[in-house]
C-alpha cells in the first residue's frame, strides 16, 4: 500500500499536479506511512525533474511546475514529521529570498527547487524581502547558508544592504552568503562581500555544497 | 532649435482594427476587474479620490474605464523636452524617431570577451561618444556600476558624468531616492530629465517607483515607465496577453500621473521580452520582440501617446553574427512601426554588457534604417524615361550623366564603417573587420570631440549635489 500511495505522489510531481500532490500527501499521512519515506519519494521525483532539466529535455515551466506541486505536498509531510518527532537527514539549511525592491521569484524558485531536491532544507522567505526580514529569518532558522536573488540591475545593490545589516546585528559570521540573479557577476559579488556567486541554478547546488565544505 | 531625429513617414501596422479594439478592451477589463497593486499609501488615496476602487489592505486599485480613457486624453500627443543647449531639445510625438543608448551592467572587453566592471573614465568616454554621434539623440549613459564607487552612489555619479560630458538630454532612473539627486542636478544645469520608471510585473508598482512618480510630476518632468515583463514568467506566454497586461500596467501609472498633474508628459515604453525557458533570463534578442514591439507601437499610436521601444540588444555574449543579426532584425522591424524613441544603442548581451565600439556601429545602422524610412521617390525625374531613351542600349551608360551625379548620393546610403572595398583593396588595407574600423572611429572621436562644457558654477553645483547624495546614503549606512 505504501508503494502505491507513494507512487501516486511521485506521479503527481512528475505530472506537475499540485492538487493531486496534496491529495496523495494527505493520503500518505492518513495511511500512517513513515513521513521520512514520503519525503524521500518527493525528493526522488523532483530529482527526476532536475535531471531532465539538466539534460535539456525539460524547461523552466516544467521545473517550476514540479516545484509548485512539491510545495503543496511538503507542509503536510513536515507537520507529520513534527508530530511523529522523526528526524530528517538534511545536507544543511538554506534561507532563500529575493531582495527588497525586487519581486521576481523565478530564479529563486529554480534554486530553491534544486537545493531541496538535493537534500537541503530550504526556507523560502519569498520576494521583496527587506534586510530586516532577512536578518529575522537568519536569526529564526540559523541556516548554514543565506541565498539571495536579485534579477534587476537596480535591485542587485540591495544584496549589499542585507550583508551590511547582518554585520550590524553580529550575524554575518554564522552564515555563508551566496548571491545570484541575471545582473550579477563574480566581480559584483566580491565587491559586496558575498561568499559565493553562481550564475546557474544547477551550479547553485554545487556552490552550496562547496560553502558547506562538502565539495 | 530642436534635434529633429529621423522621420518614419509610413509606419507599418501589424494589428488589424479589430485586434486593436480587442486588446484595448482586454486592457480596460484587467484594470477594472483585476486591478493593480500600488505599494504607496498616498497614491492609493489620490486614486481613490479620482474615482478608483481601492483596497488599502491589499494596496489594490481598480480603475474604472471612463477614468482611464479620460486620462489617456489628458496626455499630450506631442511635446518638447528641454536640453541645456536648445539645439538638443527633443520634440516627442508624431512621426519623429530618436535613438537612445540605455547602457548595461558592465563593459564588454572586445579583445577578451570578458564582462568588466567599468571605470568612471569609461563612462566619461561613452558619454563623449554619445555627445558626438549625430544618430544618437538622448541617452542614459553606458554602465550601471563603476570600479571604486559604492553601488548606492553610482547612479547619481553617472548622472553627474552625463551632465558634465554631454548637452544631450538624459534619462533619470528611480529607486533608493536616486531621482532626488538626478532632478536637482538637472535643475541646477537648466535642463529636464526623462523620468524613467521600472515596474514589477505582473500588475505591481513598488513604493520607490511610485514615490518617484510624485517627485517627477511635482517638477513636471516627463514620465517614461516600463513594465519589464518576461513572457511566460511575469506575464502570459502569449504576445497578445502580455501586450494587454503591459498596457494595463503602464496605464495604471499613466492614470496616477494624469491625476497628479493633468497634461504631464508621458511616454509609454515597452521593455517586454520572452522568458528564456532554460535560464530564466529575459531574451532581448528574440525575434518575437519585433512582433510585440510593432504591436505595442501601434497600440500607443492609436492612443495618441508617444511611444518608446527597446529591443536593440542580443542574447549573444560577443559581437558576432548572432549579435548583429538579432539587433538588426529587431531594429529594422520595430523602427518601421514608428516608435518615437528606440533603445538601446551600444548594448551587446541583454542589459548586461555594453561597448562603445558597438555604439558607433549601431549609429551607422540607424543611418541605414533611416534610409529605408525615406522610401522611394517616384517622379518624372526619378523615373528618368527621357534619360533612358538618351542612353539607349549598350554601349550607352549612365556614369557620365549629370542625373547620376545628382541622384546617386540621394539614393545610396554611404556607410563609414561597413566595408565596401574590393577583396584585393581590403587585404591591402589590413584585412580589417568592422570591429577594427569601429575601434579606430571611437579613438578618432575621443581625440577630436569636445562637448560643450558646463559653467564653473554648474560644475560646482553638481559636485555639491553629489556630495549631498553621498552624505545622505552614508547617514543611512548604505555606502
Amino acid at each position: 500500500m505504501d508503494a502505491e500511495t507513494l507512487g501516486k505522489l511521485r506521479e503527481a510531481i512528475l505530472n506537475y499536479d499540485a492538487e493531486a500532490a496534496e491529495l496523495w500527501a494527505r493520503r500518505a499521512v492518513n495511511e500512517g506511512i513513515d513521513p521520512i519515506k514520503t519525503v524521500d519519494a518527493l525528493t526522488e521525483a523532483i530529482r527526476v525533474i532536475g535531471d531532465g532539466f539538466g539534460k535539456g529535455e525539460l524547461w523552466l515551466p516544467d521545473l517550476v511546475g514540479a516545484a509548485t506541486a512539491m510545495k503543496s505536498a511538503m507542509p503536510i509531510i513536515e507537520d507529520e514529521i513534527r508530530r511523529t518527532g522523526k528526524k530528517r537527514q538534511a545536507l544543511g539549511s538554506v534561507v532563500v529570498g529575493t531582495v527588497h525592491g525586487d519581486i521576481h521569484d523565478i530564479g529563486k524558485n529554480m534554486v530553491a527547487t534544486l537545493l531541496a531536491a538535493n537534500g537541503f532544507t530550504v526556507y523560502d522567505v519569498g520576494i521583496n524581502v527587506t534586510s530586516a526580514e532577512f536578518v529575522e529569518a537568519v536569526r529564526k532558522y540559523s541556516p548554514n547558508i543565506l541565498a539571495m536573488s536579485a534579477l534587476m540591475t537596480m535591485t542587485s545593490y540591495e544584496q549589499k544592504n542585507v550583508i551590511e545589516a547582518l554585520k550590524k546585528e553580529g550575524l554575518r559570521g554564522q552564515v555563508k552568503i551566496m548571491v545570484g540573479g541575471g545582473a550579477i557577476t563574480q566581480q559584483f559579488a566580491d565587491m559586496i562581500g558575498a561568499d559565493g556567486y553562481e550564475p546557474s541554478a544547477p551550479g547553485a547546488v554545487s556552490l552550496a555544497k562547496k560553502l558547506m565544505g562538502m565539495e | 532649435m530642436t534635434l529633429r531625429g529621423f522621420t518614419v513617414s509610413n509606419p507599418v501596422n501589424i494589428l488589424t482594427e479589430d485586434q486593436i479594439e480587442k486588446i484595448h478592451c482586454a486592457t480596460l477589463e484587467i484594470l477594472e476587474t483585476t486591478g493593480v497593486v500600488i505599494q504607496h499609501k498616498k497614491a492609493l488615496e489620490v486614486l481613490e479620490g479620482a474615482g478608483c476602487k481601492t483596497d488599502h489592505k491589499k494596496q489594490l486599485v481598480r480603475f474604472p474605464s471612463h477614468l482611464v480613457e479620460e486620462c489617456l486624453r489628458r496626455c499630450p500627443s506631442s511635446f518638447t523636452i528641454k536640453a541645456r543647449e536648445s539645439k538638443y531639445d527633443l520634440r516627442f510625438g508624431g512621426r519623429t524617431l530618436y535613438f537612445m543608448p540605455w547602457g548595461a551592467m558592465d563593459l564588454l572587453d572586445l579583445d577578451t570577451g570578458a564582462r568588466t566592471l567599468a571605470t568612471t573614465q569609461d563612462e566619461v568616454e561613452a558619454v563623449m561618444l554619445i555627445d558626438a554621434l549625430d544618430e544618437i539623440h538622448t541617452h542614459y549613459g553606458a554602465y550601471f556600476n563603476f570600479q571604486g564607487v559604492p553601488p548606492m552612489i553610482s547612479m547619481p555619479a553617472k548622472t553627474a558624468i552625463g551632465l558634465k560630458n554631454s548637452s544631450k538630454i538624459q534619462s533619470g532612473v528611480c529607486g533608493f531616492d536616486w531621482e532626488i539627486w538626478q532632478i536637482k542636478m538637472a535643475q541646477a544645469t537648466g535642463q529636464e530629465l526623462i523620468g524613467a520608471l521600472t515596474g514589477s510585473p505582473p500588475l505591481t508598482w513598488g513604493e520607490a517607483v511610485i514615490e518617484a512618480v510624485f517627485r517627477y510630476t511635482k517638477v513636471g518632468f516627463p514620465i517614461f515607465p516600463t513594465s519589464g515583463q518576461a513572457w511566460g514568467g511575469s506575464s502570459p506566454a502569449t504576445i497578445a496577453g502580455s501586450l494587454a497586461l503591459n498596457n494595463a500596467e503602464l496605464m495604471s501609472v499613466m492614470v496616477l500621473t494624469q491625476v497628479l498633474n493633468p497634461g504631464n508628459r508621458f511616454v509609454a515604453a515597452d521593455y517586454s521580452q520572452p522568458l528564456g525557458m532554460r535560464t530564466g533570463q529575459a531574451l532581448l534578442g528574440a525575434v518575437e520582440n519585433a512582433l510585440a514591439g510593432m504591436a505595442f507601437a501601434q497600440m500607443w499610436r492609436y492612443y495618441g501617446i508617444p511611444v518608446s521601444l527597446a529591443a536593440n540588444s542580443s542574447d549573444s555574449k560577443v559581437p558576432d553574427y548572432q549579435c548583429a543579426s538579432e539587433k538588426a532584425i529587431n531594429t529594422v522591424t520595430q523602427c518601421l512601426a514608428g516608435p518615437n524613441l528606440f533603445l538601446s544603442a551600444g548594448a551587446v548581451y541583454d542589459e548586461l554588457t555594453w561597448s562603445p565600439v558597438i555604439l558607433v556601429i549601431d549609429a551607422e545602422i540607424y543611418g541605414m534604417v533611416a534610409r529605408i524610412f525615406d522610401g522611394i521617390e517616384v517622379t518624372d525625374e526619378t523615373l528618368a524615361v527621357d534619360l533612358i531613351r538618351e542612353v539607349g542600349p549598350i554601349p550607352g551608360h549612365y556614369l557620365d550623366k549629370a542625373h547620376t551625379r545628382k541622384w546617386w548620393k540621394k539614393e545610396q546610403f554611404i556607410p563609414v564603417l561597413a566595408d565596401r572595398l574590393s577583396h584585393a583593396e581590403w587585404v591591402k588595407a589590413g584585412s580589417k573587420s568592422i570591429i577594427d574600423r569601429a575601434k579606430e572611429r571611437v579613438q578618432h572621436i575621443l581625440s577630436t570631440h569636445r562637448p560643450t562644457p558646463l559653467s564653473k558654477d554648474q560644475e560646482k553645483a553638481i559636485d555639491e549635489i553629489l556630495e549631498e547624495a553621498r552624505a545622505h546614503y552614508e547617514q543611512k549606512g548604505m555606502l
